[in-house]
């Protein structure tokens, strides 16, 4: 028997409000309103939820019990958003129309509509400013993440991570492999990668350095401030669980040619991979045609030992009689093998688990959750696995007094990181010389028979290791047990007054180790080293904290407080360089006396700060910050250094009668100065510790000159924004436009090496950045079944050095290798100078005559060393494009993020030229290629520039063309359009989820990097590289192929 | 709060003060394996044609780069002279010693590239970061400060001083190595601008001195040892590296000329002709690419390779900075050319039979009356620097100073060179001079005549 229920819906100026909708919580039960604001609802319950919704008004429920339905039903403007609370520094909550300074908000389940392996990496696209980059070693890469472009032109640019107001790490502590010189990077992961979305209740990032003011010096360049996610007050327990499987599969990968195989010349014959056939020791895919019907000995060709048995070919040893010739080899079909890299890469499988438990009361509440993640990547035998556990408390002692507490516990590890850059080491490196025919699968039974384990099977002895062997036997394993956590004691000595004490601590132990078998190239006797990282930061804070009101027009609070930081690094290494036996990978069998070194930095910064904020009426909002550091890296007269911040946030809406399309308006303006110091041991030159010669001792000086003079960094920064809100809610529009200067930066400036060292630490030049944001969002279709909110963020910014240290003429900020040969190194260099742009890149290219390249009497391109721009790696702008779309129970989100402008420096693309493995390198194969440009027929002195008509073999000009050092022939634009991720959800409704006893269940298909539109065929332009423990701006270091992932998630509460 | 800051502060893995002795040892080992290993064997082998590229050297078709990380290394080696002569513990020993090595590497720096910075270097900490570059004349020739007179000064300070060393690699401590050492330099030296000067007073009275190396017991080397990190480089590389250096047609045209069994230890038959029982030695013709040893049909299994004490053993050959061969051969064009009254024969004969005997061989009976090895009045300084250039094989790059000044012995440049035909001359300067010291850089160039590698030297 059903019964007819009736009720208004009215404004909050008691108006009707004509065709709301109105609809039984968990039914198909819809009606809506009249004109006259009335509405009646048919049901057979007695007690039953209304969910009451009109545009631009907050979405109401109303519980009806025995009945008794309220006579009128009073909708709030959805402007009532604006009370929205951000957590700003120091875990200060305020609401978001007090602030002066930029901030973001994203919430825990908009970073979890996609799952991402890596924290950062979810909030790529999401937010004006801030710019993200991969690294390109699959899951567990460390990703970059910049706030407003680089104020820094040292490079430490990344902002400072926050977990419930207490900094932790996000260092990329790399092992230092480089300098060893038989190993190559391997990236383990950005510290903040390893924190769990799944215990985040929200973000903010605190844009400017305005609204970082008060977490001192490493805030210069933002904030994320993480804020965890709590126990619920609730009846019972509340449990939710998410699952989500991915798979990884190629997104790009180098555009190879399949009609010429390995060899020179167009011939090619394997004897033993060392030179004995016809080009079997070289390199390059000037071989003969591929599928023209060819038979050629190959290394997997089938032979025989001296005993007759089957091997093939490639198994040398076995075949190599003792007069030094070798047993016959059949020659198999020459033939393409299209996909024979694609098909070396499996298909990645990542599963993310998490689970948590929470409840909550009057006193209290507690959170408990675990969460897993296991990836096994595209790479053969690399992986990564993580386990976290995760605590929170919050806890009244007494009416006064309460604690709040969050430890988690993080243990990361793997078996195998694969390395990355120029070199075998890299597989990718080893495909650029792989000749097209090759099938790489059937490298797969890795040794020579009968050698097994001593002697690798190969394509080429000379160069070459093959890459199954790479992966399986030349392992990089970590092991990192990390804890981080903080907790608070806060009491309320008054209504008005509190005292808060806090303490954080972020400790980790990273035990690393490297494995390197007998018989590779760069490690014939193989290898093995130990990495021992322990790292520990911890801080200290406490709070005293008035509020008050002068009248009700007027509030304010003080506050003051102050904090200690302490930070000490261990690293130590030992290494066998050489193993006795091969295959025991202990320090005890080594042939050689062991290398190795252990490190210690340690630093601490004391500090001071207080607050005021007052505000008028709820519309005037006025800020003021001070803190003073003193921090252990700087000379004791310079080590203390202050920051200042002023806002003002001026709500008009509050304060006039605006058009009524106007809901909310807001004007904010911001200005700071911060400080910042230095690393430590910067002040004096040691000597460092070189291995002995025999039984001498030795040591060599630092390349870098320190300097006993420094002063701190300064940062002043200049921000004013304003958001206006129409229709409500319903169309959202924030702009933010900005000025940095960073003034005595601390750098470490290359100078002349003829000067005694490579670079001299100092204070010096000033990098001015401008720069804007926007942000639009709307929603755009609202209706009973079909919604859609879009956003649109757009932003973009320019770095100027707008003065030079004293007596230079031009700043180079940094270099990043391109190759390195016996002739010495090509760089890029980073170099600004005046009125230049931050991130131009300089580097040698071509002799040019009226803009065309001058081609010499033999038909190649004609270099000169000269350094010339090349271009500059930052982006012209960046926008980021996100769609929510809901029909019903089904809503499907859809992020695009699109990055105009920027060069890049591509290895892939000049080692694959000269390798001849690429498409475009088909070009003139049979006819030879006539260089387009000018050659000389005249003399030196008179010159007389005609068309080039000088024909070369393709391999020639290729060769020369793409020579390694020449960065100037492999330059791309790094514009990119990304298909950044897609979610589709479809949540059950409550009758089905009840019936199976859940109180809530999701269930989503998601993708991650689906489509890539760029102008490079070979490689993404978003990865970057790392070189020397450092990330690589605008150079592509023959990184791996990036992925795409998809694959489903399920979130299920009880 | 910040009493503790400057303890915190303090590093703790490295030390601010340090013995002589320390940087002693690492500068004179450093320094001879580069001179050795990564300039003598893997560049100037291929720019003096004892060695060819198959595959990957483009220095051997005179693509010569930079050369970037050698003017890197060798500026911080003179920075780690200049603590060595001021730390607490350094002596008149020890300064005079460093002098010697600092004369030793500025030379290498004017040598391998033209003008460079000399009056200037190294004052980064007295804050001249962009140093202004000297000529070559001046580094040589000043009277006060050029190589030559602090040479000379160093041997003197060295002869008579009651102070010691220790960290002494190469001759233990004895200074009167050092002395002699300094001698043989100055020897080199002159040698090297006696086309731009016309007193040779200094040189003779050297001769005269009795102060000179003696033997090959004088030699300044020191051994590449047994285990890591101070084995010979070479034996500890992947196949396709040593590979890369292959004997060439010169070499085996030149010494099968002579008979000389020093082929024998410098280089290995081919693997074709070992495994064959008929060990045979051929050399590869220079400068060719890859595609045109594949389009000449060239078995690379018929050409030798270096010999069994570059590879096969880690501590077969020695780091070399001299050795008294070469002494003996200046010694000789200086006598052939008058500088210096002598026996050109005598010092000619003396040298072949150095070098003979470093490598542990005797001069074959016969070999010296050989017409292609006998000095006859015409030729003979083509036979004294020829005999000279191979015994100097892996020394750096000293050889090819001798070519660029003599033209002998005459080097045909491979067909793919990519020099139009020109035999270089020098290094480019490093890219980093270009980005970092901008204007002094600028103006060496223009004084030079072009940062190129076939702008001459003031002294060739």
């Amino acid at each position: 028997q059903s019964n007819s229920y009736t009720s208004k819906i009215v404004d909050t100026e008691n108006l009707p409000m004509i065709g709301a909708t109105i609809n039984e919580v968990g039914t198909q039960n819809y009606t809506v309103t009249d004109l006259e604001g009335l509405f009646t609802i048919e049901t057979e319950s007695q007690d039953f939820q209304l969910d009451i919704s009109f545009l631009g008004y907050e979405t109401k429920r109303v519980y009806v019990t025995n009945g008794n339905i309220p006579e009128l039903i009073e909708m709030m403007p959805a402007a009532g958003q604006l009370d929205e609370i951000v957590v700003t520094a120091l875990g200060i909550k305020r609401e978001k129309q007090a602030l002066s300074a930029g901030v973001s908000k994203i919430d825990g389940t908009t970073l979890r509509v996609v799952p991402q392996t890596n924290l950062v990496n979810s909030l790529a696209g999401n937010i004006a400013g801030v710019q993200i980059t991969n690294g390109s070693s699959g899951v567990g890469s460390s990703s970059r993440i910049i706030i407003r472009g680089e104020n820094s032109i040292s490079g430490r640019n990344e902002p400072l991570f926050v977990v419930d107001g207490v900094p932790i790490s996000n260092q990329l502590i790399t092992s230092d492999l480089t300098n060893d010189g038989a190993l190559q990077e391997v990236d383990f992961g950005n510290g903040a990668s390893e924190f769990s979305p799944d215990d985040i209740e929200s973000i903010s990032i605190l844009k400017g350095a305005g609204s970082a003011a008060l977490y001192g010096s490493r805030a210069a360049n933002g904030v994320v401030v993480i804020t965890t996610k709590r126990g619920e007050p609730k009846k019972g327990l509340g449990i939710s669980v998410n699952n989500t499987i991915t798979f990884e599969t190629l997104l790009t990968l180098p555009d190879y040619q399949n009609e010429y195989g390995g060899g020179s010349n167009g011939e090619y014959s394997f004897q033993n991979g060392t030179g004995a056939g016809i080009n079997d020791g070289g390199l390059a895919s000037y071989g003969p045609r591929l599928d023209a019907g060819l038979l050629i000995n190959q290394f997997d060709s089938p032979s025989v030992d001296l005993d007759g048995n089957p091997v093939r070919a490639g198994d040398v040893l076995s075949r190599k009689r003792p007069d030094g010739t070798y047993t016959p080899i059949e020659a198999t079909p020459w033939v393409s093998r299209p996909n024979n890299v694609r098909d070396f890469f499996e298909t990645g499988l990542t599963t993310q688990n998490s689970f948590a438990i929470s409840n909550g009361g009057e006193n209290g509440s507690i959170r408990v959750a675990y969460n897993n993640l296991r990836n096994e990547g595209i790479l053969p035998n690399t992986d990564l696995k993580r386990d976290g556990v995760s605590i929170a408390i919050d806890q009244k002692m007494t009416q006064n007094f309460r604690f709040d507490g969050f430890l988690n516990y993080i243990n990361s590890r793997s078996n195998n990181r694969p390395n990355l850059g120029y070199g075998y080491e890299n597989v990718v490196y080893g495909f650029n010389w792989t000749g097209r025919q090759t099938d790489i699968a059937a490298m797969k039974d890795y040794w020579q028979k009968g050698y097994e384990g001593l002697e690798h099977y190969d394509i080429n002895y000379l160069w070459l290791t093959n890459p199954y062997l790479t992966l399986y036997e030349n392992t990089n394993s970590f092991n990192k047990n990390r804890v981080l956590g903080n907790g608070a004691l806060t009491y309320d000595i008054t209504d008005k007054l509190s005292f808060r004490v806090r303490t954080g601590v972020d400790s980790y132990n990273d035990d690393r180790a490297f494995k390197r078998v007998v018989s590779t190239n760069r490690n014939p006797f193989g290898s093995f080293r130990e990495d021992k990282i322990a790292y520990r930061e911890m801080n200290t804070d406490a709070l005293l904290s008035y509020n008050d009101k002068i009248s009700d027009d007027i509030r304010f609070s003080v506050a003051a407080g102050g904090n200690r930081f302490d930070q000490k690094i261990d690293y130590a290494y030992s290494e066998a360089s050489q193993l006795s036996i091969p295959g025991i990978y202990t320090l005890a069998n080594s042939r050689n006396p062991l290398k190795g070194t252990s490190q210690i930095f340690t630093k601490r910064i004391n500090s001071i700060y207080g607050i005021g904020n007052i505000s008028y009426q709820s519309s005037l909002y006025l800020d003021l910050t001070v803190r003073n550091d003193w921090s252990s890296t700087l000379p004791s007269e310079n080590n203390s250094f202050a920051y200042y911040s002023a806002g003002m946030s001026y709500v008009l809406s509050n304060m006039f009668e605006l058009p009524e399309a106007i809901s909310f308006a807001k004007l904010r303006f911001n200005a700071s100065s911060a400080g910042n110091d230095t690393d430590p041991y910067q002040l004096n030159n040691t000597f460092q510790f070189n291995q002995n010669y025999g039984s001498f001792f030795r040591v060599t000086n630092e390349t870098v000159l320190k300097n006993a003079n420094l002063k701190p960094e300064r940062l002043n920064a200049l921000e004013a924004g304003a958001e206006l809100w129409f229709f409500g809610s319903r169309l959202q529009a924030e702009v933010s436009v900005y000025q940095n200067s960073s003034i005595n930066q601390i750098i470490g400036r290359p100078i002349s090496n003829a000067s005694g060292f490579s670079n001299i630490i100092e204070n010096g030049g000033r990098v001015t950045t401008q720069g804007l944001e926007t942000r639009i969002s709307g929603k755009i279709i609202r209706s009973k079944t079909f919604n859609w909110n879009a956003s649109v963020n757009f932003s973009t910014y320019r770095s100027e050095v707008t003065e030079l240290p004293e007596g230079v003429d031009q700043f180079v900020t940094g270099d990043a290798k391109f190759f390195g040969g016996s002739g010495g190194s090509n760089a890029i260099f980073y170099i600004a100078k005046e009125g230049g742009r931050v991130g131009d890149m300089y580097g040698t290219g071509f002799v040019k005559i009226d803009g065309k390249i001058l081609y010499g009497a033999n038909g190649l391109p004609v270099q000169d060393g000269n350094l010339r721009l090349l271009g500059n790696y930052n982006p012209d702008f960046s926008l980021g494009f996100g769609n929510e779309f809901s029909y019903k129970n089904l809503m499907v989100n859809v992020l695009v993020d699109w990055r105009q402008g920027g060069v890049l420096a591509s290895r892939t693309k000049a080692l694959g030229s000269t390798a001849g493995i690429l498409k475009e390198t088909l070009v003139g194969r049979e006819e030879g290629i006539i260089g387009e440009g000018v050659m000389n027929i005249g003399t030196e002195e008179n010159p007389n520039y005609v068309p080039n008509t000088t024909s070369v073999s393709a391999s020639r000009f290729n060769n020369n063309f793409y020579d390694r050092g020449n960065e100037e022939s492999s330059i791309y634009d790094a514009s990119y359009v990304k298909l950044r991720q897609v979610g589709i959800y479809y949540t059950f409704s409550d009758n089905v989820t009840k019936t199976i006893g859940f109180q809530g269940l999701k269930l989503g298909i998601v993708g991650s990097n689906l489509l890539l539109f760029t102008e490079n065929p070979h490689v993404d332009p978003e990865l970057n590289g790392i070189q020397d423990r450092n990330f690589t701006y605008g150079v592509e270091d023959m990184s791996y192929p990036s992925t795409r992932s998809f694959g489903i998630s399920l979130k299920s509460e009880f | 709060c910040t009493k503790d800051f400057e303890t915190i502060n303090e590093n703790p893995n490295a030390t601010e003060n340090i013995d002589p002795q320390f940087l002693l040892a690492n500068v004179i080992s450093v320094l001879a394996n580069e001179n050795t290993y990564t300039q003598g064997f893997r560049l100037s082998n291929y720019l003096t044609q004892f060695a060819a590229s198959v595959e990957f050297e483009r220095i051997d078709r005179y693509e010569m780069g930079t050369n970037s990380e050698y003017w890197q290394i060798l500026f911080g080696l003179l920075t780690d002279i200049n603590s060595m002569q001021s730390v607490n513990g350094t002596n008149e020993a020890y300064i005079a010693v460093g002098d010697i090595m600092k004369s030793y590497i500025f030379s290498q720096l004017t040598d391998l590239w033209g003008d460079v910075p000399y009056s200037e270097a190294l004052k980064a900490k007295e804050g001249i970061t962009q140093p202004k570059y000297d000529t070559q004349e001046s580094i040589y020739t000043d009277p006060n400060t050029g190589i030559l007179a602090v040479l000379h000064q160093s041997a003197e300070t060295l002869g008579s001083t009651t102070a010691s060393i220790n960290g002494d690699v190469m001759f233990s401590g004895d200074l009167e190595k050092w002395v002699r050492f300094a001698n043989a330099l100055q020897v080199r030296y002159t040698m090297r601008i006696s086309k731009r000067i016309s007193d040779f007073s200094n040189l003779k009275a050297l001769v005269n001195s009795g102060k000179l190396m003696e033997s090959n017991g004088d030699n300044a080397v020191l051994p590449y040892l047994n285990t890591a990190p101070n084995q010979f480089p070479l034996s500890q590389v992947g196949l396709g590296l040593y590979q890369e250096h292959r004997m060439t047609t010169t070499v085996e045209t030149i010494l099968k000329s002579w008979n000389d069994p020093r082929m024998e230890v410098i280089y290995r038959p081919s693997e074709k002709s070992a495994s064959s029982g008929e060990p045979k030695y051929t050399g590869l013709q220079n400068g060719q690419s890859r595609e045109t040893i594949s389009a000449n049909n060239i078995d690379l299994a018929e050409i030798s390779l270096f010999g069994s004490i570059y590879r096969d053993v880690p501590n077969g050959v020695d780091a070399l900075f001299m050795l008294y061969a070469e002494q003996q051969f200046a010694l000789a064009e200086a006598a052939e050319k008058g500088f210096i009254d002598g026996d050109v024969e005598q010092y000619y004969t003396e040298g072949i039979k150095a070098h003979f005997n470093y490598l542990g061989l005797d001069v074959p009976v016969d070999y010296m009356n050989q017409e292609s090895v006998a000095l006859a009045g015409d030729g003979n300084l083509e036979k004294i620097m020829t005999q000279k250039w191979f015994s100097l094989v892996s020394n750096g790059h000293e050889a090819w100073f001798n070519i660029r000044r003599t033209g002998f012995p005459v080097l045909t440049p491979g067909p793919d060179n990519l020099n139009n035909d020109r035999y270089p001359l020098r290094y480019l300067y490093p890219e980093s001079e270009q980005a970092t010291n901008a204007k002094n850089y600028t103006e060496a160039v223009s004084r030079i005549g072009g940062d190129n590698i076939n702008t001459s030297n003031w002294y060739d």
